[in-house]
């Protein structure tokens, strides 16, 4: 084996021409499964799965009420454009709502299941709301307003949080 | 004096060169989720494309000829076909992201709604391939990029614990909560976001276009084994900043407008204003660089006139390609696809079709029939071939683990 010489991977190239082949028709057949695994949405079966898809919404949700924390903080400061500012609270009522919704589309599997539905349904739209107002304020330029919001979306991204570590 | 001057400009041009949508996109990323646990992918990554670039830019400037010219005449047409499918695809998934990319910086600075800027960025990619001179093109959006440097002046002003950085960044563990699908699934992608194909076709096809040839071998040097480390540091510092500001927080970035945050924190407005200026010119020289590549390997394959250097009318072909391709990405892009998951895809899919580019590159540049006494020798092709491995693992690997971790979740 003489890696110094180029034939060395010429042969390997062309020997290894079926494998390619082989590679090329298995990535190929892959597309259609890599299409649905940005796929969060699905049927839960057993009380572990929709725990385990309480908690992903839970932390999606947590991550987007933080966010919007920090933008309040850079909007207090005046460290940060009103385009910006829209912008970015947009991005965070879309995603709070997305996960809303798509956790909403999941049936519980039973009682236990239901109960923890209606828990973290009552966070989701107290979110849900609390962002949209956020926006709103943002793009009416209100910012005593959005510094009022700051306390409840603390205390809501704490119990979201909670739970997320709760049934992680 | 003339000629430190372009050498000083070509490495600064491949700082602004080196980063893009992906290293924002993956850096940011894994930065929040992962703190620097991860940097030693983007050093990999780093080690890998200077490897590899360093092989294409010397074989375009002994050969006179781009690498995927020699790689159908050497390799046959059948082998050539399947790295051009596969670095067509990869090369238009990474356009898409990029113009997405441009699209989302021009609604952080104006709010207005990304999809109203796609088909103007589209439109304005293409007049500036047409128009713009090769050189000039490069220069402009590559020096621009060097905005983003904001970044790293960013970091100090927020005061970091610099010794938790640092432990974060040598011990190559994963937060609690994350799993280690995930984390090898990030790895891959910053790894990959480092090694984009285009990278190597534009840089390679660069060369025969600027002309070089065996007395250019310093400044191909310069830039690669200089430009591509500062460029990476801009890489890191963009993972350090969501490291700081949003692991603490337990948030995840999946957001252009997050990215900026880190800096709006430190600097202010003035630091905001420069770091989308800086997102804005490096994705933009990025979604160049994108559509260009198309270009190239589809003519180069095929024996067509190409190259910004001919005009128009000379190069009907490679000009249809590019406008072919720009209008596709931004059609797709404007059915409302979301551009940071199409960076995640394309990430992933570059990191599978990473040995085809790799392979030939290391296969030419050790042939001593072209490329004479400018043959790799036994340390480069050592180095090549253990990059070679670990870009083949990373391949085998990234399909299944986007679908085993849900794209990275």
């Amino acid at each position: 084996m003489d890696i110094s010489n180029g034939l060395w991977y010429l042969r390997c190239v062309q020997g290894g021409k079926r494998l390619i082949r082989k590679l090329v028709v298995a990535s190929l057949s892959a597309l259609p499964l890599a299409g649905c695994a940005f796929v969060q949405a699905g049927p839960a079966r057993t009380d572990g799965t929709y725990a385990s898809k309480a908690a992903q919404t839970a932390s999606s949700v947590h991550s987007a009420t933080e966010t919007a924390l920090l933008s309040i903080d850079l909007a207090d400061a005046s460290r940060i454009t009103a385009n910006a500012l829209s912008v970015q609270l947009d991005d965070v009522a879309t995603d709070a709502s997305g996960a809303h919704q798509s956790f909403d589309s999941v049936q519980p599997p039973s009682d236990k299941s239901d109960a923890l539905r209606n828990q973290l349904d009552d966070l989701l739209v107290a979110a849900d709301n609390a962002l949209s107002e956020l926006l709103n304020d943002a793009r009416h330029h209100d910012m005593a307003k959005l510094d009022k919001q700051r306390a409840s979306l603390q205390q809501l991204s704490q119990q979201l949080n909670d739970l997320d570590d709760q049934l992680s | 004096m003339k000629r430190l001057l372009t050498v000083t400009l070509g490495i600064l041009t491949a700082v602004g060169g080196f980063v893009d949508v992906g290293d924002l996109v993956a850096s940011s990323a894994t930065g929040a989720r992962f703190g620097m646990s991860l940097s030693w992918a983007v050093i990999a990554g780093l080690l890998g494309i200077m490897v590899f670039a360093d092989m294409a830019g010397r074989v375009a400037a002994v050969s006179g000829r781009p690498t995927f010219d020699l790689i159908r005449e050497r390799l046959g047409p059948r082998v050539g076909l399947v790295n051009l499918l596969a670095s067509t695809f990869v090369n238009f998934l990474t356009l898409m992201a990029e113009v997405g990319g441009i699209a989302l910086s021009i609604e952080l600075a104006t709010s207005v709604n990304y999809l109203l800027w796609i088909p103007i960025c589209g439109l304005l990619v293409w007049l500036v391939v047409w128009h713009m001179k090769f050189e000039t093109m490069e220069r402009v959006f590559g020096l621009a990029g060097l905005t983003l440097g904001i970044a790293v002046l960013a970091v100090f002003h927020l005061h970091p614990h610099w010794h938790d950085l640092a432990s974060q960044a040598t011990h190559a563990g994963k937060p609690q909560k994350e799993s280690w699908p995930a984390y090898w699934y990030w790895a891959i992608s910053l790894f990959a976001s480092a090694m984009t194909p285009y990278e190597v076709f534009f840089f390679s096809s660069g060369g025969v276009e600027e002309r070089w040839t065996k007395k250019n071998l310093s400044e191909e040097r310069a830039n690669v084994f200089v430009g591509f480390p500062i460029g990476a540091l801009l890489a890191l510092a963009l993972m350090a900043l969501t490291a700081i500001v949003f692991l603490p927080r337990e948030t995840q970035v999946e957001h252009f407008s997050q990215v900026s945050q880190p800096v709006a924190l430190a600097l202010g407005k003035l630091g905001l204003v420069v770091v989308i200026l800086g997102f804005i010119a490096t994705t933009f020289g990025a979604a160049l660089e994108a559509s260009l590549s198309s270009g190239y390997a589809i003519a180069q394959y095929f024996g067509w006139p190409w190259g910004k250097l001919q005009p128009p009318r000379q190069a009907p072909r490679f000009h249809m390609v590019v406008i072919v391709t720009v209008v596709g990405a931004v059609l797709v892009l404007w059915t409302g696809v979301d551009p940071i998951k199409v960076t995640e895809f394309s990430l992933i899919f570059s990191a599978a079709a990473l040995p085809l580019t790799y392979l030939p590159v290391l296969a030419i540049a050790s042939d001593p029939e072209y490329m004479g006494d400018s043959t790799n020798g036994r340390i480069r092709n050592l180095l090549g071939t253990v990059f070679l491995i670990v870009v083949s693992a990373a391949a085998l690997a990234a399909i299944p683990l986007m679908i085993w971790t849900k794209g990275g979740s």
